[in-house]
């Protein structure tokens, strides 16, 4: 069966100890036979290391086949990060926008968050959220940010979270343009749980790979109980669909 | 050989339960010989019945099962006098404390006296670790500091956070108090897993399942296929088990 990973890394951030290249994320995706995988830096654009974007374009340009560019950004910048990313798909085949509120702090339904948000559905981007148990990054409020921009697909990251997995499922249900990724978090009995409630076209394979083990993030997955037309949905099909994967 | 030193048996009045039974067909299916076995959360706030079913639990099914006993610190003089019980006659090998549950920050000073319990009778404490507001790990390393001869087993890689950012936290304080373990239950396969025994030594880590709540065999593939030599495996699966529990 094909596997796409919807949620994963490539950056070198020393501040945080994290080492993460292509080739070893590459390494891998091999060895869970994930065939590509949305990859996002560590650091915010803009700010202050601006070539990030363009590091991460070249560390993955030898195996563009395999990975989708995802950029993440700061929406503090205002109309300056609109502008950022709208020039970021001018000169990188960029897929999509990463947000990680509690990296930048601020409301998700806020305006200057919407306004992003909004920019990258004109762009067809999707936006994956970090979502978890943290201030600013929390499924009801990243719920409202969906309902203000119902033309762009918003990803709820790690199922919520930890403690907010109901949260996500309140939120998915209400606003159509919602989807959740399976990445980090160990629950395994709650993946059926999500797909009982939302179907399993709302559910997407991710990993948050290098730190995550994908081979573990997939025995998850397997281990949740689900039909194999589920599992290919949440394996492959969804982000073929969304991404408009071949 | 495989210690699963955190597992939990009961129906917890916050809606998670399991059986004996199932623990141990639990156990024979993922090949686990030995389980640490704690309490759940009832409506007793003293967990006093809970205590004597971990009694006898580990009674029971003799080395198979052992027991912790769980108190509530916010009960005082009452749950010291539980926890001395729990050890002196119920022989019970340790103590859970979840102040997530229970609602206490792990290093307020309620606490201590507790602690001094565990320190006379030489039990180790395993910390429902990864709550910001009550069990962040600097929180359990701050009470680690205090009480350097107690050994202190930090659940779920010492963090509950999807960010990752608490890896650094988990990493800092391990560095700084060798009384700190860490358990393997959802924990990050390359900082937590990975760079722990490798940085500081194979003895700092535990597997753990977190049975109900999280899979077994996930939980062991966890550790498997982690990068680590086959004596740091052993360590991790039984070997520092072995020692903490004085089997």
């Amino acid at each position: 069966m094909r596997i796409i990973d919807m949620h994963a890394h490539v950056d070198v951030c020393e501040p945080l100890n994290w080492y993460d290249t292509a080739e070893k994320l590459i390494r891998l995706m091999d060895e869970a036979g994930i065939e590509k995988a949305v990859v996002s830096a560590y650091l915010n654009l803009p700010g202050p290391d601006m070539s990030c974007a363009g590091r991460l374009w070249k560390s993955i340009e030898p195996y563009q086949e395999r990975f989708m560019m995802f950029v993440r950004m700061d929406p503090w910048f205002g109309e300056e990060a609109s502008d950022f990313l709208e020039e970021c798909c001018g000169k990188y085949p960029v897929r999509g926008v990463k947000l990680h509120p509690a990296h930048y702090t601020l409301h998700p339904f806020g305006e200057l968050t919407v306004r992003l948000c909004k920019k990258a559905g004109e762009l067809g981007l999707p936006v994956l959220f970090h979502c978890g148990d943290e201030m600013m990054c929390l499924p009801l409020q990243i719920g409202e940010l969906a309902a203000k921009c119902p033309e762009t697909t918003v990803i709820l990251a790690h199922m919520g979270g930890y403690a907010h997995n109901r949260d996500a499922i309140e939120a998915a249900k209400k606003y159509n343009n919602i989807y959740i990724d399976t990445s980090e978090v160990p629950l395994v009995k709650e993946i059926k749980w999500f797909v009982e409630e939302l179907g399993a076209d709302r559910i997407f394979f991710g990993t948050d790979a290098p730190c995550c083990d994908p081979l573990v993030e997939l025995k998850k997955v397997q281990l949740a109980g689900l039909t194999e037309k589920q599992l290919e949905c949440v394996l492959y099909k969804n982000a073929v669909r969304v991404m408009g994967l071949e | 050989m495989i210690i699963d030193f955190h597992t939990y048996v009961g129906a917890s009045m916050l809606g998670q339960r399991s059986t004996e039974e199932e623990l141990l067909e639990n156990m024979e299916r993922n090949q686990v010989d030995i389980s640490v076995v704690c309490p759940v959360k009832t409506i007793d706030p003293f967990f006093e019945k809970e205590n004597q079913y971990m009694a006898m639990l580990q009674k029971k099914y003799a080395g198979k099962l052992v027991g912790f006993c769980r108190i509530d610190p916010n009960l005082g003089k009452d749950s010291e006098r539980i926890l001395e019980n729990s050890i002196r006659v119920l022989g019970l090998k340790g103590l859970v404390l979840h102040p997530w549950e229970e609602t206490f920050a792990i290093n307020d000073k309620k606490v201590f006296p507790f602690m001094e319990i565990c320190q006379e009778y030489h039990v180790p404490v395993l910390v429902e670790t990864g709550y910001p507001w009550v069990s962040h790990c600097f929180q359990v390393a701050s009470l680690a500091e205090k009480y350097p001869e107690l050994t202190f087993i930090m659940s779920h890689g010492g963090q509950f956070d999807s960010s990752g950012y608490a890896l650094t936290d988990v990493d800092y304080v391990m560095n700084k108090y060798a009384n700190l373990l860490i358990e393997t239950s959802g924990d990050y396969s390359d900082e937590g897993i990975e760079n722990i025994p490798t940085r500081l030594g194979y003895h700092r880590v535990l597997f753990g399942s977190h049975f109900p709540w999280l899979n077994t065999e996930l939980e062991i593939f966890r550790v498997q296929r982690a990068s680590l030599p086959r004596e740091a495996k052993e360590c991790i699966f039984y070997r520092n088990a072995l020692k903490i529990l004085k089997i």
